[in-house]
C-alpha cells in the first residue's frame, strides 16, 4: 500500500494558518461529497440480493470520485493537493 | 508496470477453477442456492477464459502481482457464504447486461477494464479493500476519507469498486461527483487568488518556495505589517475625513492607506474588526457574503474594493487577523496597530 508520495511531499502556496482554514472548509465539503455519492449507490436499482452494505458503498463512491477528478482535473488536481495536506 | 508472471496467471486460473469447483460443492449442500451456484461457476468458467488472454488485451491495466495473489487469497473464504454466492448470481447478470458493453458507453473511461474482467478484479479488489481500508483508518473519519481517496487515486485497481453497479447509476453518480469536486475546486482556487497572501505567503504566481515548508514561511511573510510604522493619524492624513465628535467620518479608503493605516481607520470608525475578518474569510471561501453585499455591509465605514486586490488583500488580512487576535489578548507580537494609543 502506498500513497502518493509526489503529492504528500507537494508544497502548496499557502502558509500554515490560511491553508487549515481551507483543508478544513474542503475535507468538509469533500466528506458530504462522499455521503452523497455513498446515498446514490445505496439506491442502485440492480441490486436484487440484500441491501448493500453502507462501507462497500462508501468504498465504490470514494473510487467513483477518484475516477472524477482523476478524468476532470489530473490525479494531482489542487483538490487532491488540499487532502494530502491532511496526511502529512 | 512490470510484465505478468505468467506463472501468476497459472495458478490464478487454477484457483478460480477450485473456487468454481468448490461453488458447485457448496451449491448441493445449501438448499434455494444451487441455481446461484452454477450461476458463479459458470460465470467462474468464462473468467477464466477472459483472464487467458489478459496479457494481450490489457497490457498496462493488469493488476500487480501482489494485488493479484492476494485477491484470490481472498476470494476463496469469500466464496464459501452464501451471501456472496447471491452476489455471484447478481454478477452474472451484470455480465450479461454487460455484453451490451453499458459502461464502454460512458465517457473518460474507456481506460477501464470493462465485462467479466472488470468483475473478477471488483470482488478480488472488493476482498482486499477491507483490509486496505482497516489499515488506513486512522485517527479519525477525515483522515481515513482523505487517505482512501489518495489510494483510489493512484491505485487503478479500485476503480473496478463502482462497476458492480448499474452503469446509468454509476454515469449519473459520477456527473455529480465531477460537479461537487469542480465546487470545491473553484473554492480552492478563489481562495489562492484572493487570500494566498493571508499571512505574506508567496503569491498566486504558481511559483514556489525553492525549499520552504510553509511551516518555515512565517517568520518572513509577517514582514509588511512589521516595517511599517505604526501610524498616529488614520486613513493617509485624509483631510476630508473629520473624525470630530459628532461629525460622521468619511469611508476610509484601504486601497490608499497603508494595511495598519486602515485597520487602525476601521477601528476608529467603531468597526468590529471580528466580524469584519469573519465577513471577508466567508466571502473568500464560499463567496457569501456575495461581493457586492460585502461592499455594501461596510460601505459607511470603508470602501473594501481590494478584496479584488490579492496582495493588497493579502497585507489587510495580515494587519486585521492581528489585531483582532490583540483584541482577544493573544497578540503575537507588540507591532500589531492596536497597540497603538
Amino acid at each position: 500500500m502506498r500513497l502518493n508520495t509526489d503529492l504528500r511531499d507537494a508544497d502548496l502556496p499557502f502558509d500554515d494558518a490560511s491553508f487549515d482554514d481551507l483543508q478544513s472548509e474542503a475535507m468538509r465539503r469533500f466528506e458530504a461529497l462522499v455521503d452523497r455519492v455513498t446515498d446514490g449507490l445505496m439506491n442502485d436499482p440492480v441490486d436484487n440480493g440484500p441491501a448493500h452494505d453502507r462501507e462497500a458503498c462508501r468504498l465504490a463512491a470514494i473510487a467513483l470520485l477518484a475516477e472524477a477528478n482523476r478524468s476532470a482535473f489530473g490525479a494531482d488536481s489542487p483538490v487532491a493537493q488540499v487532502l494530502a495536506g491532511r496526511q502529512r | 508496470m512490470p510484465p505478468i508472471n505468467p506463472l501468476l496467471v497459472k495458478s490464478g486460473l487454477q484457483a478460480l477453477n477450485r473456487i468454481g469447483q468448490q461453488a458447485g460443492k457448496l451449491a448441493t449442500s445449501a438448499p434455494g442456492l444451487a441455481e446461484k451456484a452454477t450461476g458463479a461457476a459458470r460465470l467462474a468458467a468464462k473468467q477464466m477464459s477472459g483472464l487467458s488472454g489478459l496479457a494481450e488485451r490489457l497490457p498496462s491495466k493488469l493488476p500487480s502481482a501482489a494485488t493479484l495473489q492476494s485477491g484470490i487469497a481472498g476470494l476463496r473464504p469469500r466464496l464459501q457464504n452464501a451471501s456472496l454466492l447471491g452476489k455471484m448470481g447478481r454478477l452474472g447478470q451484470a455480465a450479461q447486461m454487460g455484453s451490451t458493453g453499458p459502461m464502454g458507453s460512458m465517457p473518460n473511461l474507456g481506460h477501464l477494464p470493462t465485462g467479466q474482467f472488470g468483475q473478477i478484479r471488483d470482488a478480488a479488489q472488493s476482498a482486499l479493500h477491507r483490509p486496505m481500508a482497516a489499515a488506513l483508518k486512522g485517527s479519525d473519519r477525515a483522515s481515513r476519507v482523505a487517505g482512501e481517496f489518495l489510494q483510489a487515486l493512484h491505485d487503478i485497481e479500485s476503480n473496478a469498486l463502482y462497476q458492480n453497479f448499474a452503469p446509468p447509476l454509476v454515469a449519473q453518480m459520477l456527473g455529480e461527483a465531477r460537479t461537487g469536486l469542480q465546487s470545491i475546486h473553484d473554492m480552492i482556487q478563489r481562495f489562492q487568488s484572493g487570500l494566498a497572501g493571508l499571512s505574506g505567503g508567496p503569491k498566486p504566481s504558481g511559483q514556489k518556495p525553492p525549499t520552504q515548508k510553509p511551516t518555515t514561511e512565517k517568520p518572513t511573510t509577517e514582514k509588511p505589517t512589521a516595517e511599517k510604522p505604526t501610524p498616529q493619524q488614520p486613513a493617509a492624513a485624509r483631510p476630508s475625513a473629520p473624525l470630530g465628535l459628532g461629525a460622521k467620518p468619511e469611508p476610509v479608503s484601504l486601497s490608499k492607506s497603508t494595511a495598519a493605516e486602515g485597520v487602525q481607520s476601521l477601528r476608529e470608525r467603531g468597526v468590529d474588526l471580528k466580524a469584519l475578518q469573519q465577513d471577508m474569510r466567508n466571502y473568500k471561501l464560499f463567496a457569501q457574503p456575495t461581493h457586492d453585499e460585502l461592499l455594501d455591509k461596510y460601505k459607511d465605514q470603508a470602501d473594501l474594493s481590494i478584496v479584488d486586490d490579492g496582495p493588497k488583500l493579502g497585507r489587510f488580512m495580515v494587519a486585521l487577523n492581528r489585531a483582532v487576535l490583540a483584541d482577544a489578548g493573544t497578540a503575537p507580537s507588540a507591532t500589531t496597530p492596536s497597540s497603538a494609543p
